[in-house]
């Protein structure tokens, strides 16, 4: 039944979650149809929900299964391999990030190696606990830790490395 | 806990939020307190986190986005209709396909590793922070004791070369939805790490009893499985080292 609350919940979260989306599936029209259809999930099932706290959380577990049960080989998906050579990196500060274009942090985010890239993309889009990140991702609470840490790091150097970061389509 | 695993922690933990009740987390935010350094790293990575999330927040959604969803959702008993279909259709093409693999995909090792390779890495990430432990104990009594109690898990058979050493405790784990059990032993000065699961819980496993050696998130592992149930040895040492201690 769609009423008044579908909209608000569309209008509440549609973006976050158009947003991570992008970075699953990394074009903006797959990024739409993922959007799109977790959204008519939840028009079929979302009054199930009976906490309005767990609302975003649900459309995003439900966002990520969509996309894992949609995947398409991983050799289609190629991203930019970031040098694991251990240089030492100018220190990002908040001050750099703000001077970045907004579009240009939401792509290195999603130029980074997948298994980093959707916990961190969680940890910055859903506001979330790792403990949340983890029943998400269906894996150890330590897993999440590792891999937000490792994104983090990758994400660093592809914003220093902005020459170099593109991605093939 | 080192440092650098604090760091790690710290990175993925939100304050205010339940991970505070976390051990690790409480234990990473006393060393942040007490700490000069750790604490301005933290600040300061604080500060980047918020700096990246206003910026996403920022990034560009494509306009109409809200409405066409809006718009679409009028429409959701035609929608679940087309989705019946869809699924049907899928579910005949997805048993097409199945017996077509059955007939012509080759049979044998390098089919079957997709599920246990995931796991294998998961683990390889799962242990850059070392657990914390549900069963602190060098007593290989108190480990076997406390595996016995695992109704999910038959038929253990630590290395024997393994049981020779202490332990430092043991685990429950949970992957995927499936359970599992950690022991961690301490061998000559290194940690190896035993992940003990049901064989029934992967599609694919290592075949046979023969340990399968590959390098996982920069560790050194082997896998096999006896009997009942899948074995896999994690440690920071090297393939060699690994090899005295998991080979029967």
């Amino acid at each position: 039944m769609i009423g008044p609350d579908f909209e608000q919940v569309v209008k509440a979260h549609y973006a976050d979650l158009y947003r991570f989306a992008l970075s699953l599936a990394g074009d903006e029209s797959s990024a739409c149809d993922l959007t799109q259809e977790t959204f008519q999930t939840w028009a079929m099932r979302g009054h199930q929900i009976r906490q309005p706290a767990r609302v975003k959380s649900w459309l995003f577990t439900t966002l990520y299964r969509e996309f894992l049960g949609q995947r398409r080989h991983a050799g289609k998906f190629p991203h930019h391999e970031v040098s694991m050579v251990e240089s030492e990196l100018p220190q990002i500060t908040p001050e750099v990030i703000d001077q970045m274009d907004a579009d240009s942090v939401m792509r290195a985010l999603t130029q980074v190696d997948e298994v980093y890239r959707t916990p961190l993309m969680l940890f910055y889009l859903e506001d979330c606990s790792y403990k949340q990140i983890a029943e998400i991702l269906r894996v150890p609470p330590g897993t999440v830790m590792s891999r937000i840490s490792r994104g983090k790091e990758q994400v660093r150097r592809i914003l220093f490395q902005p020459s170099q970061a593109h991605r093939d389509d | 806990m080192t440092k650098e695993q604090a760091k790690i922690i710290l990175q993925s933990c939100r304050p205010g939020t339940e991970d505070d009740a976390d051990p690790l987390v409480a234990e990473a935010l006393d060393w942040a307190e007490r700490d000069p350094e750790l604490r301005t790293w933290w600040e300061a990575e604080r500060a980047v986190d918020a700096a990246v999330r206003r910026k996403l927040k920022e990034s560009t959604v494509p306009a109409g986005l809200a409405e066409r969803i809006i718009g679409e959702g009028g429409g959701t008993r035609q929608i679940g209709q087309k989705a019946w279909g869809r699924y049907l259709a899928l579910a005949a093409g997805l048993a097409l396909l199945g017996l077509l693999a059955a007939l012509f995909l080759p049979r044998g090792r390098p089919g079957l590793k997709a599920e246990f390779t995931v796991f294998r890495e998961d683990m390889g990430e799962f242990l850059q922070v070392f657990p914390k432990l549900d069963l602190e104990t060098e007593k290989g009594s108190e480990v076997r004791q406390w595996l016995a109690q695992k109704s999910w898990l038959t038929q253990v058979e630590i290395p024997p070369a393994l049981q020779r050493f202490p332990s430092i405790g043991c685990r429950e784990i949970l992957w995927q939805g499936k359970r599992g059990a950690l022991v961690c032993f301490m061998v000559d000065g290194e940690v190896i790490h035993l992940f003990m699961l049901p064989a029934s819980a992967f599609a694919n496993s290592p075949p046979g009893e023969s340990a399968d050696f590959k390098p996982a998130a920069g560790l050194a592992t082997a896998a096999w499985q006896r009997g009942t149930t899948i074995y896999l040895a994690m440690t920071k040492g090297k393939r060699p080292f690994l090899e005295k201690y998991v080979r029967s």
